[in-house]
């Protein structure tokens, strides 16, 4: 039998032995992670002498599939070359949780996308010194193949932090064969809303609770953005959000036709049921297996639909522009721009990782055709030289639902600043708001009221503490038609 | 000696006890100090925290919103506790004999428990769909109704529907626990009240809900805690729409957390201090009168 003393003391080493077992688990092994130069280090001593001269860059990629347009890239820029030597990690729906959490614990990535943040986030990210202005790396004649957009949307004291690798706008997807089947022409897609409330009446009916005419993703946040802002916008009534740029506040009101719209076709049953608890994706699975004859969506979706999706195999659909009232006339289209690459500002090989970002820049749309020749796809870059090249190609000008996509690019420009991402609202957003509105009976008016006043507070609130100021607010002669 | 013995005894305990508690206070302790520090200031996650007082306190007052998801978790509460309870109960009491038949019936009842709620939730989505739903389906067939009910655009029945889906995947378990319980009575007292002319329904009044008195304030505690904890069901089916109707109180302080723009981290910290402090209240209550009732059989 042990004694009291001895049990102590090997309870104690056991307990020290297991503490500096977790210890260790959590700690932080230097040698890997935010330092190319460590692991840079590590490769030459093993004695390659070639690997010595070679950067190795880390980078993050934000993507839905492990393979996809930028990997593919990526995997042909790494053997296009022997400079550079790039390590990417591809992340799926948390990575925005992912690079915040990396980011305020320094673990970054010389490159890292920046994907699914709100600008207020990107905004902070910039504020906090994490990013790595970029204008050192390209010159005049580089920006000059771009949309003007491009060098805006992330940019801040005369400097820019990412150039958008994507232009994304909306357009109205038809599904040709409920087209056909309830006696409407397949090729003459609705001009103005009151065409398209008429066409999904009537694709209703003939759908007799098999097929509807219109979806309506109630369940995604995004859904809002997709068909009200949109509208309001080609409208000429607001920006995003209901922001009214030519009095610099938010105004609900002012989208109330748009809603009312959207509440008429919900009462009269040509929206899908349960659009209340359909998301974007569902509703894309219902259109691609012709459950539903109408929707908004975005342009990427082409692709998705022509080479991602396997249900849309047989999908006969096309895209139009979104269509406004009647009478009305179109203003400037809605660019946003989502995603783009960062350089960390604490890498060691800021130059470098500029040629791959250029890298992909200039080649990530034409990744799919390059892997399998069959899948084309039409480019969304912002590099208008690019777009010209890869669209005007008669294999992508003959592709299924590119009709649309490809009209009045010329119209399409972005907000440089969406107000509504950089507020801390206190009280209810307009997507748990406009909801209620369209499958409820809820006073519309007091509701928007209430709406424009919570964001107007919050704005308030960013307007005194410096994170917006009046030219954010109301650009010099700012015109919805002519912006 | 002794002292030395006990001081010693105790060493050991500690130093057994230790490594427990450095991982609890790492990753238990140190992450709710550090959330009711986050309480009191205003933080977007990316830049330094900024204190602001009991600002995000006096905010949560005025927050109708969150009130109303409070206000649901309790009709939650309260509406797990009315079904769940006797239906276990019920169900424990059906169950309890040797029979094939009765083994059979309890792993049926305990399956649902061991499967993952975002799958009962998305079976769930699909029974009550308006589009397609075999719900709908059936009522359609029957000829119940001629159009398609929306089960989750009312907000009086999404909460039904997220009642019964949590029903269903915890009443196996509290029959369980209620079995156990039951399975401790002695046999003997059965026998003697069969002797005596009792009858099943005499015999569960007089025998078997006495005599399991002292699981009831366990099992309660446990469908109120499950009840406040209530989260991954009301996500999958609903999200808590529409709008926040259908919204607790755990989805309302994720969406703060995650699905938000600007510095709302520290506005959810104060909600989840405030969420603990609820949840921690109601359940001393129940515990204070639960031991005035129950603790007496000690």
């Amino acid at each position: 039998m042990l004694k009291y003393n001895s049990k102590c003391a090997i309870a104690g080493v056991m307990a020290i032995l297991m503490l500096g077992g977790i210890l260790a688990g959590c700690g932080n092994d230097s040698s890997k992670g935010s330092n190319p130069a460590n692991s840079e280090g590590s490769s030459s001593a093993d004695g390659d002498a070639k690997t010595a001269d070679v950067v190795t860059l880390k980078m993050w990629i934000r993507a839905s599939s492990k393979e996809n347009n930028q990997t593919i890239t990526i995997d042909e820029f790494n053997e296009s070359q022997d400079q550079i030597k790039v390590e990417y990690e591809v992340y799926g729906d948390n990575y925005s949780e992912v690079l915040k959490l990396a980011l305020s614990s320094g673990e970054v990535p010389d490159v890292f996308e920046v994907a699914g943040l709100d600008a207020g986030s990107v905004r902070s990210f910039i504020k906090a010194g994490y990013m790595a202005p970029l204008e050192d790396y390209y010159d005049d004649e580089y920006a000059g193949q771009f949309n003007p957009s491009a060098f805006t949307q992330y940019a801040a004291d005369g400097h820019v932090y990412i150039i958008p690798k994507e232009m994304r706008y909306q357009r109205l997807y038809y599904n040709k064969t409920l087209f056909e089947r309830s006696g409407l022409d397949p090729d003459t897609p609705p001009s103005t809303l009151e065409e398209m409330m008429k066409f999904a009446k009537i694709i209703s009916e003939a759908g007799e609770g098999e097929f509807y005419g219109f979806g309506l993703p109630i369940k995604s946040d995004s859904t809002w953005e997709r068909n009200v802002d949109n509208i309001a916008i080609l409208s000429g009534t607001t920006g995003p959000w209901a922001f009214d740029y030519s009095t610099g506040q938010f105004d609900f009101a002012k989208q109330k036709p748009i809603l009312e719209y959207f509440r008429e076709m919900f009462n009269a049953g040509v929206i899908m049921p349960g659009s209340e608890s359909l998301d974007i994706e569902m509703t894309r699975a219902n259109f691609a297996t012709n459950k539903i004859g109408m929707y908004i969506d975005g342009n990427w979706m082409v692709n998705g639909y022509n080479n991602e999706l396997e249900a849309a195999k047989d999908l006969n659909y096309d895209t139009a522009l979104i269509p406004v009232f009647e009478g009305q006339q179109r203003a400037k289209d809605y660019l946003s721009l989502d995603s783009g690459h960062a350089i960390y500002a604490n890498s060691e090989h800021k130059e470098e990782a500029f040629t791959v970002i250029k890298y992909v820049l200039d080649n990530v749309y034409e990744a799919p055709a390059r892997k399998d020749s069959t899948s084309i796809a039409p480019s969304l870059s912002l590099n208008l030289a690019n777009n010209d090249r890869i669209n005007s190609q008669e294999a992508v000008q003959n592709m299924k639902g590119v009709t649309g996509l490809l009209q009045e690019q010329n119209q399409l420009t972005s907000f440089p600043v969406i107000p509504s991402q950089m507020l801390t609202l206190e009280g209810d957003s307009r997507e748990s708001v406009y909801p209620i509105l369209i499958i409820g009976n809820s006073d519309m008016d007091c509701e928007l009221q209430k709406l424009s006043a919570t964001y107007n507070k919050a704005l308030d609130v960013a307007k005194t503490d410096g994170t917006l100021t009046q030219s954010d607010l109301t650009p010099d002669g700012f015109d919805y038609m002519t912006r | 000696m002794k002292s030395l013995k006990r001081s010693n005894n105790g060493l050991q305990i500690f130093f057994m006890l230790l490594p427990l508690l450095v991982l609890f206070s790492m990753f238990c302790l140190y992450p709710l100090l550090y959330s009711v520090y986050y309480s009191f200031t205003s933080y977007d996650g990316i830049m330094p925290a900024t204190f602001v007082g009991i600002g995000n306190y006096v905010r949560m007052l005025g927050d109708t919103t969150w009130w109303g998801t409070v206000l649901n978790t309790f009709q939650f509460t309260v509406m797990a506790y009315i079904i769940q309870v006797p239906i276990s109960l019920f169900l424990a009491v059906l169950v309890n004999n040797n029979s094939k038949i009765s083994s059979f019936f309890r792993t049926i009842f305990f399956l649902p428990n061991v499967t993952s709620t975002a799958i009962i939730g998305i079976i769930f989505f699909f029974m009550f769909s308006s589009y397609n739903g075999i719900v709908n389906g059936v009522l359609q067939t029957s000829g119940a109704i001629s159009r398609p009910i929306e089960w989750l655009a009312n907000p009086a029945l999404a909460k039904w529907i997220i009642i019964l889906l949590n029903s269903w995947s915890n009443v196996g378990f509290f029959m369980t626990l209620f079995l156990s319980a039951i399975q401790k009575i002695p046999l003997e007292l059965y026998e003697s009240a069969t002797l005596d002319g009792a009858g099943r329904s005499a015999q569960f009044w007089r025998i078997t809900l006495p005599l399991i008195g002292n699981m009831f304030p366990v099992i309660t505690m446990m469908v109120i805690l499950n009840a406040f904890q209530l989260f991954d069901s009301v996500k999958v089916l609903t999200g808590g729409g529409p709008g926040s109707s259908t919204s607790v109180m755990a989805l309302y302080i994720y969406n703060l957390f995650f699905n938000s723009t600007g510095a709302q981290q520290g506005y959810a910290s104060a909600l989840s201090v405030a969420a603990t402090a609820i949840t921690a209240f109601v359940g001393f209550l129940y515990y204070a009168i639960t031991n005035r009732q129950f603790g007496k059989n000690d």
